[in-house]
């Protein structure tokens, strides 16, 4: 089938049922808010708001009505149209983005985990503007900038260094208006920034059921400013859900849908991108895991929920593994979950250049993402079938005995194959010839060569001052 | 027999029997500190050498030390002032501006199920706050979890105000973004990447007294 394959973790009887529980769930027990502002806009939107306790209940009209305003399309801007990400897929395939908030990097020198800093994560950015299968980058954790503000450093850090669209989150409440302030001197008016926000910001639920301060205030500054917000719960299955997968992954719909609703209630048609990260705890040592299977399935289920049950755009967190070297069972782990979650609906993984756990990460294993995406992508495009492509009149013309080489059909179709030239494709003796290296170790090389290239964006003067005076001021308010 | 019997019940999980069977063998006359050592205690230990071979899970584990704690409950009016059937104190809490708990509940569940008195202060607790509570339960071990990097400093002033207030108690950190250097740095006495490490740690730190 031409266009995209599609996997189909649930059956329609079921993305139902689980839409129909998630309307029981908020409807019947609600969710906790902690944002005093945000509870009074809700109950004046229609929301059933205990002030005390800051339970808040959504009737299913209220949810409806909801859904009804999400816009079904998101465009993801950053700072150059040229690397726009018009959500769905007009193909029917799906873009990336780096893994988020790593504080150790694997050196390939030293064969180490390292602090990440500012210009090491200033180097991470430069790489993902070079590579063209990497779509989006998050932040990162710079361990060089005082803790309190190191959300802030990494924004403005991102800002300076590539111009795709950034995936964000801010670290507390206090560093929100910072954020805010960086976005509006990156942009140069609150009219450029509507136009091109930058960023898809996560507001993230405490898992299960809270939202605290933090994730209000981000989505009100979203809404403000026109920014994107990509709603995400942290369920960890057996932890902070239930350790079925079923339950797990309405636990994830009910959280996020929670935070897709507030956001419609508070702007009709804000731009929202529903996210499905789950994972899951391993009850035998207590350690959370990413790359397992129970991770990806419950993630698939609750991508195609919220694709087909919700109809909103879908960020998963499908590049993960829970391997510290990039091995095969990285390799593993980074085929399968893309794979299986953009067939279930997911529109944007994130994770490219992720190793085990949740922060550590390598800039050789963002390079050999990078191309193993491209695999993923070809595969899942799927196989088109029609008169061209069948070639009834070159099997028939080459006939019994002959061949296809030089024929204008297979000129015309020479080039469409994949080529991800990090992987092996040559004979063996040329392979011996070259060293007889492994896919790491040409990744090394190819990130060395990369690295040498690198270049900070070209922004105008004035702009970077005035970024940079904004995270001084950030840490002379912040920092004790 | 009867004591085994305790032992394998505990490990179990079966709280209801497990304290109706330490109730008969009191009423059988055997020495209160036998049934603490050889049943409960005993049960804890199986259950710890069966989780490191991976034949045991966290939670089978956390219903095992709930009916270790009910036959407790039925043995402790019995017991000597100096045998409470407690390993410890520990003082546990996510530091302030930090609303995560998961990985602090998890340690602080385990450690009640390997035998401490565990004093859970919750989330957002404040340096001065452990320092109180600690010094208020003679308190062995403080707890400091943060998944947040913007609280982590938080942790440094705790280690700070512990040390200035002369408390006997030793301090380990956790949570996802912390690191050994990290907790070295912050002056704490250990650091544990996950809560079977939390609790093998405890125990080295504080013995294994009963």
């Amino acid at each position: 089938m031409a266009g995209s394959l599609r996997i189909e973790p649930l059956s329609r009887d079921e993305i139902d049922s689980i839409y129909e529980k998630c309307v029981h769930v908020l409807s019947t027990y609600g969710v906790k808010v902690d944002h005093d502002d945000a509870l009074t806009r809700l109950a004046a939107a229609g929301a059933l708001v205990d002030a005390d306790t800051g339970h808040v209940r959504f009737s299913r009209e209220l949810i409806e009505e909801a859904l009804k305003a999400a816009p079904r399309e998101v465009v993801a801007k950053g700072g150059d149209e040229r690397h726009d990400l018009p959500l769905p897929h007009p193909d029917g395939s799906f873009y990336t983005s780096t893994c988020i908030q790593s504080m150790l990097y694997h050196d390939p020198e030293s064969g180490s985990f390292v602090d990440v800093t500012k210009e090491s994560f200033a180097e991470w950015c430069r790489l993902v503007e070079v590579l063209p299968n990497i779509d989006a980058c998050a932040i990162q954790t710079p361990m060089d900038v005082p803790a309190e503000t190191a959300d802030v450093h990494a924004l403005n850090i991102q800002l300076q260094n590539t111009s795709k669209p950034l995936n964000i989150l801010a670290y507390c409440l206090e560093t929100v208006p910072y954020f805010y302030e960086l976005l509006l001197a990156r942009a140069g008016s609150e009219e450029a920034l509507r136009e091109r926000p930058l960023v898809f910001i996560d507001p993230t639920s405490l898992s299960p059921l809270v939202y605290k301060a933090m994730d209000l205030e981000t989505i009100l500054y979203s809404i403000r400013y026109g920014v994107p917000v990509a709603p995400s719960s942290l369920v960890l299955a057996g932890g902070t859900g239930p350790s079925t997968l079923a339950g797990a992954a309405l636990l994830v719909a009910v959280e996020v849908l929670a935070m897709v609703v507030m956001t419609q209630l508070l702007e009709p048609g804000h731009p929202t991108i529903a996210c499905a990260y789950n994972y899951t705890l391993d009850l035998a040592t207590g350690n959370a895991l990413m790359g397992c299977p129970e991770t990806l399935l419950a993630q698939a289920a609750a991508a195609q929920f919220m694709k087909e049950g919700l109809g909103l755009p879908v960020l998963t967190s499908s590049l993960q593994t829970d391997s510290y070297v990039s091995d095969g069972q990285t390799m593993v782990s980074k085929s399968l979950q893309p794979t299986m979650c953009c067939m279930a609906g997911a529109d944007i993984i994130y994770g490219a250049g992720r190793l085990g756990g949740s922060t550590l990460a390598s800039p050789v294993q963002l390079v050999i993402d990078d191309r193993l995406v491209e695999i993923e992508r070809r595969c899942i495009a799927g196989v088109t079938v029609d008169d061209d492509t069948l070639a009834v009149e070159e099997i028939l013309g080459a006939g019994a005995g002959g061949h296809y080489i030089k024929r204008r059909h297979t000129v015309r179709h020479c080039r469409e194959a994949v080529r991800p030239d990090l992987f092996v494709a040559e004979p063996l003796d040329m392979w011996q010839a070259g060293g007889g290296k492994d896919l790491y170790e040409r990744a090394v090389e190819r990130y060395r060569e990369l690295r040498d290239g690198l270049e900070p964006l070209d922004l105008p003067d004035d702009t970077r001052h005035e970024m940079d005076a904004i995270v001084r001021r950030a840490d002379e308010a912040l920092v004790p | 027999m009867a004591i085994e019997e305790i032992k394998n019940t505990v490990l179990d999980g079966d709280d209801e029997r497990a304290a109706g069977l330490v109730q008969a063998e009191l009423d059988a006359g055997t020495d209160p500190v036998e049934i603490l050592d050889d049943g409960l205690i005993a049960a804890m230990d199986e259950a710890g050498r069966l989780m490191t071979r991976g034949e045991m899970f966290i939670p089978e584990i956390l219903i095992a030390a709930d009916a270790m704690k009910e036959g407790l409950e039925v043995l402790k009016p019995h017991l000597p002032v100096d045998a409470t059937g407690l390993r410890g104190t520990v003082v546990i809490g996510s530091v302030q501006g930090d609303l995560h708990d998961i990985g602090k509940n998890l340690v602080a569940l385990m450690l009640e199920g390997a035998g401490f008195d565990v004093v859970d202060l919750g989330v957002d607790v404040a340096p001065e706050d452990f320092v109180t509570t600690a010094s208020e339960r003679d308190a062995d071990i403080v707890g400091m979890s943060a998944l947040l990097v913007t609280t982590m400093p938080r942790m440094d002033v705790g280690v700070a105000q512990i040390r200035e207030a002369g408390l006997k108690a030793r301090v380990l950190l956790g949570g996802a973004p912390l690191t050994q250097a990290y907790a070295d740095k912050a002056g704490a006495d250990g650091y544990a990447s996950d809560a079977p490490r939390a609790v093998a740690l405890v125990q080295e730190l504080v013995g294994q007294k009963v």
